[in-house]
């Protein structure tokens, strides 16, 4: 049931009138009987229309200046060729969180400082650029650049909606809809259990996404988003915490920089082994702590199940117990932790401190063609790598030696493969690996034999440094 | 038009169509060829789809495709197809049995019994196969049967495929239907068993060279499958120049990796070794196609022949020269991979949904599984008891209630042991990766609280250690009862007492009367005991199930169930008739309190226990 008005102006002036009109303050003959119930359906009209009025002026209609590229089919020579094809990105719907012009969208925006973004606030619009982006919240802040003073959203209500509760959702618009606000109304059908409920809600589109969802009192209630509403309730310490990142921040490369880690690797305890054992079926398993992180010096061990983080249960079971454990985490440099942990048949408290998670060491080989980095044991462990020292192929470049193979379309070396040895000599990390091929540029041989490991069996590539050399025959 | 432009323009004219005659002539396939051939390609059908062949001997033997006659049963691809059809030239059809077959190298062997003497092929020598020679295909595209279509050989070694041995590649139009049929050349000789094309690319068809073909056909005769014998695990890599030159030797094999602690191993292969020499004669494998007919040559030499092995190893300034003196080994049963289908069989826990296969080393490696001694979890049903992401594929059962199992058989005595119990969880512990964590199954046991009695012959038969399996998975008491009341097969070696002995046993407490027999069994029908037994189960309200001739005791000699609906082998229906049973045939039938089928295959008797589970949850 959904009822989109298009002018809220003249719809208003109608209602106002209609209003007027069943309260009869005398001021008008009773020509003509109000229908029962007509009042107070004109009543909530009213309403509607008044509170999507108070959260206008915090929309903020995000537009991207990039194109996507479409796979389409045409017919080409008389088969059937996919290319691509460029289309503008579909606006995104934000809500102003300060005046001095933070935008926060429910999308992950990659940071490209090539792409040109514009903010349409009221009937203004603002170059703007990404900030910081959440991966666990999957949102994004964006700044826009102004000296305007803008209107922050305020969301100090108790944020909850009942079942059976109508809320009303505004969505901004720019010049091609003429500055015109939407209006949805809907209703709370159900909520979905999670670390942020959502609350299910009629008539809410696609196209609403992000846009903030307001109850008949003015209060902001949640944010649209997978079709329904999340809770500001829920939401709100977090988005308090991911506001309070991005206005000290500069640019969301050096955030990146900055990643906080606990240093284990879980996995969700089987609910039915957990009712058979009489463990908590939300209990997280450590597999592994990884060397010199902040888990190892809490103290947590192999073998131990987390039921608790921060004094509060986990919650669920199964891959949604995962999610709910990563959204809790949350690591950010500095910030104290405590893990329960059930370790023999007690419960032990971890504590410790997140750190900021040491960056690895990197290399891109262009004469081979490979870009590597080095790995630790718990990535070994993880990744279920056969090997536990040598460097990492992150990736083969194209047209290189690495990646012209005996057979079209393989290389001689491929994305996760483990180099260990160099032109004889062993490689175990990017240091040693580096060193290496200094000599080996140094004496340059006509063909380098590399040691690698894939998956479990060893192989062996002979790479031909003249392949994929610049000037190999292309055009000088 | 000047008289010299005139006869300019005849003599081009002349000229043209002259050479338009020789082309059409090179095209031509003769009456004398298309009568040769014509007769000796048949088409194949069974239950699912079908293909060509074409006929090798008088007596009716005929080549194939290992595709075309493979059966569908998920947990057993050894199995072909159950009912199988040959149809000649001239239309006469005739069933055809399945001597052996492989999925790579794709190649089946058939045998018919035609009555009167059949015109076999004349084979030609495809080794000596020449790029760009003229040849043609004969088969049965989309059910056309006997389409000739004609082309060049494109190449003779096509090695990048993805097959086993090499190939031979033609641009005749091969297409869905044509697989198993031959690729004749222009004297009308077998070059090859048409075996695959790319489907939405033009002209690129691949066929099996006949001299491979018939090494297959060989083994097929003598063992009844493909027996391949290889040095475990080494993994041989061509020595293309590059590498040559970095290892500083001039030509070889190389071994890229041996497993540690395996037979190549041991026999002291190792990593990097360049093999030089086999049995005195140096050997090279620069491309790939060299390294695969290398192959080749080792894997059909028999297991155990003694082999010499030449080897340099070190770097390229101190090479040594290592001479290795070994065997041959037969290979371990493969898992599915590429072409090969596997020979593997699958178990599979219908109830609790989920199937498991034994772990070989070569699975180990295909599937990056670690060192760890279990069952691999090759199935994972969409529904049943097992809670999402508890068990994966290529998850690896260690233990079972705490007991280490590293075999199918400790796996299932152990597990049937907590089944047996309907433990409200069974516990089990896994690896997945290097992640070693426990969980726990519990199964729905859907027929708790049911006894069934369980008569099969002494010998066992094909399908109680199935029907055995899943019954004790569904929760029910299952008690095996045989004539002599003694040992009884089942699968993986396994063999379980008998309960009790047929002539010891009564109805008492029984609610479900399975009665198993294999097809040609007929030790059933007329044993009192078991109509006794019948009787007494329908008397009590219970429920009478049978699988193959067994069917028959059940209804013989009640006058209640004279006119109950019941289904037995086809081989038998004349006798059920005769008896006056009311026989219809169907693969499973279910009516009132019986429920019977033919026990065809692993598909029907899966579909008989459904009606079983169904029948048997209504009883309680």
């Amino acid at each position: 049931m959904t009822m989109v008005m298009p002018s809220i102006r003249m719809f208003r002036s109608l209602a106002g009138a209609a209003l007027a009109l069943s309260v009869g303050c005398g001021s008008l003959p009773q020509s003509e009987p109000v229908p029962p119930g007509r009042d107070l359906f004109m009543a909530m009209q009213v309403a509607t229309a008044e509170t999507a009025d108070s959260v206008g002026p915090c929309l903020a209609l995000v537009k991207r200046q990039s194109e996507t590229s479409k796979k389409v089919t045409r017919e080409i020579g008389g088969r059937m060729v996919q290319t691509r094809s460029s289309e503008p990105l579909p606006p995104i719907n934000g809500i102003v969180l300060t005046p001095q012009g933070h935008v926060l969208v429910q999308k992950i925006l990659e940071p490209d400082q090539d792409d040109r973004i514009e903010v349409c606030v009221g009937e203004e619009e603002y170059q703007a650029r990404v900030i910081k982006v959440d991966k666990e919240l999957g949102m994004t802040i964006l700044k826009m650049d102004s000296d305007t003073f803008f209107e922050p959203i305020q969301w100090s209500g108790s944020g909850e909606v009942a079942i059976g509760e109508w809320v009303v959702v505004v969505t901004p618009s720019d010049e091609e809809k003429d500055f015109e606000r939407f209006v949805t109304l809907g209703m709370c059908r159900g909520v979905e259990a999670g670390r942020y409920r959502n609350f299910k809600t009629s008539g809410i589109s696609d196209s609403s996404e992000g846009a903030p969802a307001v109850n008949l009192d003015g209060e902001v209630v949640g944010i649209v988003k997978s079709g329904g509403l999340v809770s500001i309730a829920d939401l709100r310490e977090d988005l308090d915490l991911f506001l309070a990142e991005a206005t000290g921040v500069r640019s969301p490369e050096e955030e990146e920089r900055k990643k906080a880690w606990l240093g284990v690797a879980t996995s969700a305890i089987s609910k039915p082994y957990a009712r058979l054992k009489g463990l908590p079926a939300s209990g997280q398993w450590v597999h592994n702590v990884a060397h010199d992180s902040p888990a190892e010096a809490a103290g947590l061990q192999e073998g131990d199940l987390i039921v608790r983080v921060n004094g509060a249960d986990l919650r669920f079971t199964g891959s949604r117990a995962r999610a709910y454990f990563n959204q809790t985490l949350r690591p950010r440099k500095g910030v104290p932790f405590t893990l329960t942990v059930w370790r023999d048949g007690q419960e032990v408290d971890c504590s410790g401190v997140y750190e900021k998670k040491p960056e690895l060491p990197e290399l891109r080989a262009e004469d081979i063609g490979v870009s590597l980095t080095d790995f630790t044991a718990q990535t070994a462990f993880i990744r279920n790598l056969f090997s536990e020292t040598g460097v990492l192929v992150t990736d083969v470049h194209k047209g290189s030696a690495a990646a012209t193979g005996q057979q079209f379309g393989y290389g001689l070396l491929l994305k996760n493969d483990i180099i260990v040895e160099l032109a004889g000599q062993a490689t175990p990390d990017i240091e040693t690996f580096s060193q290496v091929l200094d000599q080996v540029r140094r004496e340059q041989p006509p063909v380098l034999l590399v040691k690698y490991i894939r998956g479990p069996v060893t192989g062996y590539a002979g790479l031909n440094l003249h392949i994929g050399a610049r000037d190999n025959g292309g055009r000088k | 038009m000047s008289r010299t432009t005139t006869l300019l323009i005849l003599v081009l004219a002349l000229c043209t169509s002259l050479t338009q005659a020789a082309e059409n002539i090179g095209g031509q396939i003769s009456d004398a060829i298309v009568a040769k051939v014509d007769p000796s390609v048949v088409a194949i059908k069974h239950e699912k789809a079908g293909g060509s062949g074409f006929i090798l001997t008088e007596d009716g033997y005929i080549l194939s495709n290992g595709h075309v006659v493979r059966g569908s049963d998920e947990e057993d691809p050894t199995q072909p197809a159950d009912s199988i059809t040959v149809i000649l030239s001239d239309e006469r059809k005739f069933p055809a049995r399945v001597i052996g077959f492989s999925t790579d190298p794709d190649v089946a062997l058939l045998k018919i019994e035609a009555g009167t003497p059949l015109q076999p092929v004349e084979l030609a020598d495809s080794t000596q196969a020449q790029i760009g020679q003229p040849c043609f295909a004969v088969g049965t595209p989309l059910g056309l049967k006997r389409t000739f279509t004609s082309g060049i050989l494109s190449s003779v070694d096509r090695a990048t495929f993805g097959t086993f041995t090499t190939v031979l590649q033609t641009d005749a139009a091969i297409n869905p239907g044509n697989s198993g049929g031959a690729l004749f050349d222009q004297e009308g000789r077998v070059l090859g068993v048409n075996t695959y094309s790319s489907h939405g690319y033009n002209n690129l068809g691949f066929t099996i060279p006949i001299h491979v073909a018939m090494v297959l056909k060989d083994h097929f005769l003598k063992h009844g499958r493909f027996v391949r014998s290889d040095l475990p695990i080494a993994n041989l890599s061509e020595l293309y120049d590059e590498l040559a030159l970095a290892f500083g030797v001039q030509q070889g094999v190389l071994i890229s990796y041996v497993m540690p602690g395996s037979f190549a191993w041991e026999a002291g292969l190792r990593d990097g070794d360049i093999l030089a020499a086999v049995d005195g004669i140096p050997v090279r494998a620069r491309t790939r196609a060299q390294l695969l007919d290398l192959n080749w040559a080792l894997t059909i030499r028999p297991p155990g022949d003694p082999i010499q092995l030449i080897v340099l190893r070190g770097a390229p300034d101190k090479t040594k020269r290592i001479v290795i003196d070994t065997h041959l080994v037969e290979t371990e049963p493969l898992p599915q991979v590429g072409w090969q289908a596997g020979e593997l069989l699958q178990y599979r826990y219908e109830c609790l949904g989920f199937g498991y296969q034994q772990l070989t080393d070569l699975s180990r490696l295909l599937r990056g599984c670690s060192a760890a001694e279990g069952v691999l979890i090759t199935h994972i049903a969409k529904i049943g008891p097992i809670k999402k992401g508890d068990l994966k594929e290529n998850d690896i059962i260690t233990h079972v209630g705490g007991v280490p199992v590293s075999d199918i058989a400790s796996f299932q005595t152990e597990l049937e042991k907590h089944l047996a119990a309907q433990e409200k969880a069974v516990e089990l512990q896994l690896v997945r990766g290097r992640v070693n964590k426990p969980i726990a199954l519990a199964p729905y046991y859907d027929l708790k609280g049911l006894t069934v009695l369980l008569v099969s012959p002494d010998g066992g038969s094909k399908h109680l250690p199935l029907l055995r399996r899943e019954l004790i998975a569904d929760g029910a008491e299952v008690r095996v009862v045989t004539p002599s009341g003694g040992e009884v097969p089942l699968d993986e070696g396994r063999t379980i007492s008998a309960d009790a002995a047929l002539d010891e046993t009564d109805a008492e407490g029984v609610d479900i009367l399975l009665v198993t027999g294999d097809s040609q069994d007929q030790s059933f029908w007329k044993d009192e005991n078991v109509q006794d037994l019948a009787q007494a189960v329908y008397d009590q309200d219970g429920i009478l199930a049978g699988v193959g001739s067994a069917s028959l005791a059940l209804v013989a000699g009640n006058p209640d169930l004279a006119d109950t609906k019941m289904t037995l082998p086809k081989e038998f229906s004349a006798v059920a008739i005769e008896q006056g049973a009311n026989y219809t045939g169907a693969e499973v039938e279910t009516d009132g309190r019986v429920v019977t089928t033919t026990g065809f295959n692993r598909k029907t008797v899966r579909s008989f226990l459904k009606s079983l589970r169904r029948m048997g949850r209504n009883q309680k």
